[in-house]
């Protein structure tokens, strides 16, 4: 009889622990790769060139284009992504943003809202540079740099 | 070199050091102070600046590290305008005197104060190195912090300032409290002690008066030592008033006896000049008015006679270092008043001569008194032969002219008889009368002298016949026929037989005058007696 008003307050988390895994909760990962379009003509590239570039410090892809970073707006990945590279979390990579924006002359990575919308862009422009899961991909991109699920 | 400033300050010091103990004291303790405070000022001063340098550069490092998540990004991205930023928020701080941040070697953004700028010689500065903001390992570029040398002297004159202050205010505060003190404890009980001492001290004012609470210390024992001193001074002035008292006491007995005496005393210098004497001395002499320091003895009016003795006295004195005597007389004006004095003079240390005047004409007169009573017959009072053998020299050896003395040696024929018949006392009684006879008929200045038993002598003064002296001869035998009647009522009858000689005008003798005589006599006795004969003029 005691048990009955603990799992009556447990009934809530059910659905929210089945919901987890779709919004992104921490304990459930995607494997995120970097992609970028094969025109590019790059074969792979480390995790501190993606960095660089996303971070704003690159403007080039090492072939010396002009780099295209592509940030993902979906919450879960973005914050994967950030935290997998730069070890980072959301808050502290909008603050990195928010103070360039008044004083620097980097800009943030151009936003999506979804990763099939990433994928277009990366496989339309040769200059994009993109991540996305690994379940978003199709042939006409290429991955440069698997970050696999930390 | 170094000396001579030295000196000289130290000569302004003693002519401008205050009397007063407080005030020396104090000035002591101020200037003393004073050097620490400076030389402490100095030190601190130092320290200071060094801790203030250490402190700033801790306040830079922490500065930088405010900065360092920016400067990251900044250096990461090479971002100038960012790192301008950083920049010019760092130099908001007063301390900063200079920033530059670099990535990769290359200077993103400087900016120095102008002091920092124009400074030569080695800047204090600190130099963060900055790592990429995703990897601690990976350096990204450096920013340099300049310290502001300017802010720092500043800062730490404002200190030193301060201290100073402190340092003024405390030399003050003790100075002044260390000379109150000092002015309560030591100095014025001291000059209240001062104060007392200088009072006029009767004999009867008590001692100094311990200040309360000094009994043990110091100033107790000054005190205490003082009065003693006090005491002795006391008790040596009293003796030496004692002293004093005693010693006039007695000078004034000497001087009492020294006027009472009967000795005549004058202490003369080794030239015999007076310095002084006593009545006695001039009552003496018989000085007419009183003389005066300086006077030569040996021509005070009495003595001026023998001046040439009296100084000759004093030499000797002065070299036999004894004692020297003279009898002398005094000019008189009369027989009656003639005085006489007994000088004696002996040295009196090394420099003096005592003069001892004694009046001795007592001494003397009763000397020629009884010279002449030596020169006396006791029995009948004319002279003895000592006394006719003087009166014979004297006449003989001065006085009488030559020529003019006759003289009369007269024997009693029948005395031995009278002596035998009427006793002792009669024939004494007989002579007696016979001097009386004889006197009689001789006048006043004559001689008549008993040199015998029986036997009379009279020698007869300026006489110049001898008939003359036969005359009175033949008298005196004619008056001692006739029988004398004595005392006792009996008749005596003596006779004499009388020789007479004449001196003569030239080489004779007292001897053989009457030696002359005495044969004359002689030879009236053998002629029958109650007779004269008269020797005859001539030499035989």
């Amino acid at each position: 009889m005691r048990l009955l008003p603990v799992i009556l307050l447990m009934l809530p988390a059910v659905p929210c622990a089945l919901c987890a895994p779709a919004r992104g909760a921490p304990g459930a990962r995607t494997d995120l790769v970097v992609i970028v379009n094969p025109a590019a003509h790059i074969a792979h590239m480390s995790r501190v060139q993606v960095r660089d570039i996303f971070m704003g410090r690159l403007r080039q892809l090492p072939t010396g284009a002009t780099a295209l970073p592509i940030d993902l707006s979906v919450e879960a990945e973005r914050a994967q992504f950030y935290r997998s590279l730069v070890h980072w979390s959301l808050t502290e990579v909008s603050s990195y943003w928010a103070r360039l924006v008044f004083s620097g002359q980097a800009s943030p990575p151009f936003r999506v809202q979804t990763a099939r919308a990433a994928v277009q862009l990366v496989a339309d422009n040769p200059n994009a540079i993109a991540y996305v899961p690994r379940t978003a991909i199709t042939p006409r991109v290429r991955i440069v740099l698997d970050l696999g699920s930390h | 070199m170094i000396w001579a400033p030295i000196d000289s300050l130290r000569r302004l010091a003693a002519r401008t050091a205050p009397r007063s103990l407080v005030l020396r004291a104090t000035a002591l303790i101020f200037a003393l102070a004073l050097l620490l405070g400076l030389a402490f000022a100095l030190v601190s001063a130092r320290i200071v600046e060094r801790r203030e340098n250490t402190r700033l550069v801790n306040q830079l490092q922490q500065l930088v590290l405010t900065v360092e998540n920016t400067a990251e990004i900044a250096c990461y991205l090479h971002d100038q305008t960012l790192a301008r930023e950083i920049a010019t928020g760092l130099m908001k701080t007063d301390a900063v005197g200079g920033v530059r941040i670099s990535a990769g070697g290359v200077p993103l953004y400087q900016s120095y104060r102008g002091t920092v700028a124009a400074a030569r010689g080695p800047l204090t500065k600190i130099v963060q190195t900055i790592h990429s903001p995703f990897d601690a390992h990976s350096t990204v570029g450096t920013v340099t912090l300049y310290l502001s040398h300017a802010h720092l002297w500043a800062r730490a004159w404002s200190f030193t300032r301060f201290v100073l202050a402190i340092l003024a205010a405390e030399v003050l505060v003790i100075s002044a409290g260390t000379a109150l003190v000092v002015f309560v404890v030591v100095t014025d009980p001291i000059k209240r002690l001062s104060v007392e001492l200088h009072r006029p001290r009767t004999s009867d004012s008590p001692a100094l008066k311990v200040p309360s609470g000094n009994e043990a210390d110091e100033l107790g024992q000054l005190v205490t030592d003082v009065n003693t001193l006090l005491s002795n001074l006391d008790s040596l002035v009293s003796a030496e008033r004692t002293l004093r008292i005693q010693h006039e006491l007695s000078d004034r007995k000497l001087r009492l006896v020294l006027n009472q005496t009967e000795l005549g005393l004058v202490i003369m210098d080794t030239q015999g000049k007076l310095q002084s004497w006593n009545p006695a001395f001039v009552r003496l002499l018989a000085l007419e008015r009183e003389p005066h320091e300086g006077d030569l003895f040996s021509r005070l009016p009495p003595l001026a006679q023998r001046t040439l003795q009296i100084d000759n006295m004093l030499r000797c004195a002065l070299l036999g270092a004894q004692a020297y005597e003279a009898d002398l007389e005094l000019p008189q004006q009369s027989e009656a008043s003639r005085r006489w004095v007994e000088l004696s003079v002996n040295p009196l240390g090394p420099d003096q001569l005592l003069g001892v005047v004694h009046d001795i004409t007592e001494r003397k007169r009763s000397v020629a008194a009884a010279e002449a009573l030596a020169m006396r017959d006791a029995l009948t009072g004319l002279l003895n032969r000592r006394g006719l053998d003087e009166a014979l020299v004297r006449l003989f050896a001065g006085g009488a002219e030559p020529g003019t003395l006759a003289l009369l040696a007269i024997d009693l024929d029948w005395f031995k008889e009278v002596n035998d018949t009427l006793g002792h006392a009669a024939g004494d009684e007989v002579l007696r009368r016979v001097g009386r006879v004889i006197e009689s008929a001789v006048r006043a200045g004559d001689i008549v002298a008993r040199i015998g038993g029986d036997e009379f002598v009279t020698v007869l003064l300026g006489v110049g016949h001898v008939h003359r002296a036969g005359k009175i001869a033949d008298d005196i035998v004619a008056r001692l026929a006739a029988p004398l009647r004595l005392e006792s009522g009996s008749w005596a009858h003596i006779g004499a037989s009388i020789g007479v000689a004449q001196a003569y005008a030239s080489e004779d003798s007292p001897a053989a005058l009457l030696r002359r005589a005495d044969t004359a006599m002689y030879t009236a006795k053998q002629t029958g007696r109650g007779r004269v004969c008269v020797a005859p003029t001539t030499a035989v």
